[in-house]
């Protein structure tokens, strides 16, 4: 059962991958001003001869068609190709940049979620209290604050309140571990403040609704205690939406670091990507962005595995 | 108590009397802000600042212009210029060595001229110097270029020609990612998007120089970031920024703000193969309709100056010079409708949108002209769809930003010459190309400054631009910077002279 549930979404997968694979192709190739442009800059001096052999260097005078087999067919073989810029591979420039978004996105991810529990099941049990309008209030404005704002709002009070702290850019954690914690507390806070909010108000809705179940006012007449009552049977079951949601949010927590890394000089994947799409670097973006998919689609594929966990009844076909 | 006090206060007199004094310090390294990354770092193909910044560390040339944008010696210690003014022989200066330790030859220079010249490289600059007919090397210290035809701006435009090693490139280095010169500091590494550091040329040839050990250049893309970074003092240099940061910034304490004339200006470029631009008395209207002073203000926050043609304080003429410069909406209709557009005209406006002092350039132009009835479309385009645009002269008008010159020729000529390298406007006019020929022909000073007093004339009001304002240049860096003098081209060749007091 399991194991042909798991051929069949790794052929889904595939899938997934060969139309985005086409869809970044055509449209950074539809974006107006093409890499041999952007390339010159304000340099007039050119011969259209030489922009022809620029362009034939780069494999841009092809037909698209021809262009993206050729693609392909490397990519296929493992070969993401080469920077048009650096001539580096591209493989190469994303090893570099990618572990650096994977700690901030999975710290941020981690502290979410360990806040969003016990957040979300006081604000169930504290239903109609001050402290929970308090919280309720927090998670609203969590949730509706653009991440751009938020972090240069961190940095200012940072500066104003520890003039001394350590904020801005990055060093490695092996040249100096200290220093490499305290420039990522600011942006895994702005990172994952909107996620602790909505995972908050996920959880809160769920548990109250299971809360009203049958079951529950079974167990509490059983003369189970509370505690055994929340986490055994009442937790369990309001993590399924939750884990869903979760899924959805490690997205977003992507596209979130785009912006965060450039409001705190971060050169994870997203200033990466914004660089090659900015200088129409097509082979960087192309390899970039089929990482970041496949990366969602294999999380969205462990969220349907932990459903199993948190509910014997789900099963895989 | 009281000798507590007093030891306390001799303290602070000799703290202060450290920070004071005026001997350079030699050690330290310099965190400068960086708002781009470049794209690459050979400086015979490179475009942007991004660039400029960094490889005018690691590069120099024959000459180099000075804060006041005259020439002087740098890599060649003195010149003669024959008669006819075709032949420069220059004597290179001894004792002078490449970051890899080998000698600088005149060899080197001839080969790097060449670079420039060889279509193959594809250099912005290569047409600056179409003029040069021949260059050799007579003798190791000796070299000698050929003009076929006088050229005034000659020394000014060798001051842009990086001397590379003829055998580090040969070898094949990737001079975008490895570059290697005779600067006072020495490519170090490059972390992209992280940062790039330069270190200390121990056997640079000016004596003591540089006095830091090192220049660490951090790519911080957001401006509140770099604010805050500078006021941290994280960072301690922030070169040629914003007028609204610089604003922001006058009251923090222990930054300072430096300043100078920039040479770059905010323009309005009109694309005079189309209607309605294709008629002087059109772009004669626009000028009209426009109020620079009040651009100044709302846009520039009172650091800038209106101005014609030429920016450059020692060239420029005044623009009482200019009819057009007295805002008059009235004056501005009564052009259009004499020009067969009585009830106003409608064109498209595309703006670079990667500069905020141009998008609020444009913003404030729009209202002005819409007073004067020209009712601009505008449309602020990302940088690569503009340069694009730009270049395919896709646009009726459009609002950008220049860098300028230390000479006239050095922008004037290809962007008003009949077919000049920027002239995306499609301008072309008997005499201004005949004034642009004398005037880059004649070498003497004072002959060559009536023939740009004229010029200025002709294409104030009649040309394809409307110069808006020259602005205020801004460097921001923190107290104890000494020694950094700014220069209107942007460059940052004093970054020798900088040192940090203790």
């Amino acid at each position: 059962m399991m194991l042909s549930f798991l051929v069949k979404r790794s052929l889904d997968l595939l899938f997934v991958l060969f139309g985005v694979s086409v869809l970044v192709f055509l449209m950074i190739r539809l974006i107006p001003g093409d890499a041999v442009q952007i390339m010159l800059g304000a340099n007039t001096e050119i011969t259209p001869e030489g922009l022809a052999a620029l362009r034939e260097k780069l494999g841009l005078n092809k037909p698209i068609f021809v262009q993206y087999w050729d693609w392909l067919s490397a990519a296929l073989r493992g070969d993401l190709g080469q920077s048009i810029w650096t001539g580096r591979p591209i493989s190469e420039e994303i090893l570099q940049r990618l572990p650096i978004t994977l700690e901030l996105t999975f710290l941020s991810l981690i502290i979410a979620i360990g806040l969003a529990i016990p957040v979300g099941v006081l604000t169930a049990y504290w239903r109609n209290s001050s402290a929970e309008y308090l919280i309720r209030l927090f998670s609203i404005t969590g949730v509706t604050l653009p991440s751009f704002w938020l972090g240069t709002l961190l940095i200012f009070l940072v500066f104003k309140l520890a003039p001394g702290w350590q904020s801005l850019g990055y060093v490695p954690f092996s040249q100096d571990p200290w220093g490499h914690i305290s420039r990522l507390v600011l942006p895994v806070i702005t990172l994952s403040l909107p996620m602790l909010a909505g995972l908050g108000r996920v959880l809160r809705s769920s548990l109250l609704d299971v809360l009203n179940q049958d079951y529950i006012r079974t167990a509490r007449s059983k003369g189970l205690s509370e505690r055994v009552v929340l986490y055994k049977h009442a937790l369990r079951n309001a993590m399924i939406p939750l884990v869903t949601v979760i899924g959805i949010q490690v997205g977003y927590l992507f596209g979130g670091a785009i912006v965060v890394e450039q409001v705190f000089a971060i050169p994870g994947m997203g200033r990466l990507i914004l660089g090659a799409i900015n200088e129409r670097n097509y082979p960087l973006i192309q390899g970039a962005i089929l990482l970041v998919t496949t990366a969602f689609v294999l999380i969205n594929l462990l969220v349907d595995l932990v459903y199993a966990k948190l509910d014997p009844r789900v099963e895989y076909a | 108590m009281k000798g507590r006090w007093f030891s306390f206060l001799i303290a602070l007199l000799l703290a202060m009397g450290w920070s004071f004094a005026q001997t350079p310090v030699r050690g330290g390294t310099l965190q400068i802000g960086a708002d781009a990354s470049p794209s690459g770092l050979d400086p015979h193909v490179a475009t942007a600042f991004a660039s400029f910044i960094v490889t005018g560390q690691i590069y120099e040339g024959l000459t180099e212009i000075d804060e006041r944008l005259r020439p002087r010696p740098a890599l060649a210690e003195s010149w003669t210029v024959s008669q006819d003014g075709l032949t420069y022989t220059f004597k290179i200066r001894s004792g002078v060595t490449f970051h890899d330790g080998k000698p600088l030859t005149a060899g080197d220079i001839a080969f790097s001229i060449n670079r420039v010249r060889d279509p193959k490289t594809g250099s912005p600059i290569a047409s600056r110097i179409n003029l040069i007919k021949d260059v050799r090397a007579t003798s190791p210290t000796q070299l000698v270029v050929e003009l076929s035809q006088p050229f005034a701006p000659m020394l000014i435009e060798l001051a842009n020609i990086a001397v590379m090693s003829e055998d580090y490139v040969k070898a094949g280095n990737d001079m975008q990612r490895k570059p290697m010169g005779t600067g006072p500091f020495a490519f170090k590494e490059w972390v992209p998007d992280t940062y790039i550091l330069l270190e200390r040329h121990p056997r640079y040839w000016r004596q003591g120089r540089p006095y830091l050990d090192a220049l660490r250049y951090n790519i911080v893309p957001d401006a509140a970031t770099r604010q805050v970074g500078l006021a941290s003092g994280t960072y301690q240099f922030l070169p040629n920024i914003d007028p609204s940061l610089a604003v922001t910034l006058r009251n923090t304490p222990n930054v300072k703000l430096i300043t100078t004339q920039d040479l770059a200006y905010s323009l309005i470029g009109m694309n005079v193969s189309r209607k309605p631009f294709d008629n002087p008395r059109v772009r004669e209207a626009l000028n009209y309709a426009l109020n620079r002073q009040q651009i100044v203000q709302a846009v520039y926050f009172g650091n800038g100056t209106p101005a014609g043609p030429l920016g450059l304080r020692s060239w420029a003429s005044p623009t009482s010079a200019f009819p057009c410069y007295n805002t008059n909406p009235a004056r501005a209709r009564e052009l259009l409708a004499q020009a067969g557009y009585p009830n106003g005209v409608d064109f498209g406006m595309i703006v670079i949108g990667s500069n905020k002092t141009v998008v609020d350039a444009a913003q404030v132009v729009q209202q002005q002209l819409a007073l004067a009835g020209f009712r601009a479309k505008v449309e602020v385009l990302e940088q690569g769809k503009f340069i694009q645009e730009w270049r395919n002269s896709n646009f009726d008008t459009f609002a950008s930003i220049n860098g300028g010159n230390a000479d006239p020729d050095g922008y004037l000529f290809r962007t008003f010459s009949t077919g000049g390298s920027t002239n995306v406007f499609k301008f072309s006019n008997p005499t201004v190309d005949r004034l642009l020929n004398q005037g880059r022909t004649t070498v003497n000073e004072e002959a060559r400054r009536p023939i740009y007093a004229r010029l200025q004339v002709e294409l104030a009001c009649q040309g394809p631009i409307a110069h808006l304002v020259y602005g205020t240049l801004f460097s921001a860096a923190r107290e104890n910077v000494q020694g950094f003098k700014p220069i209107p081209t942007r460059s940052l060749i004093y970054l020798r002279d900088t040192w940090l007091a203790r």
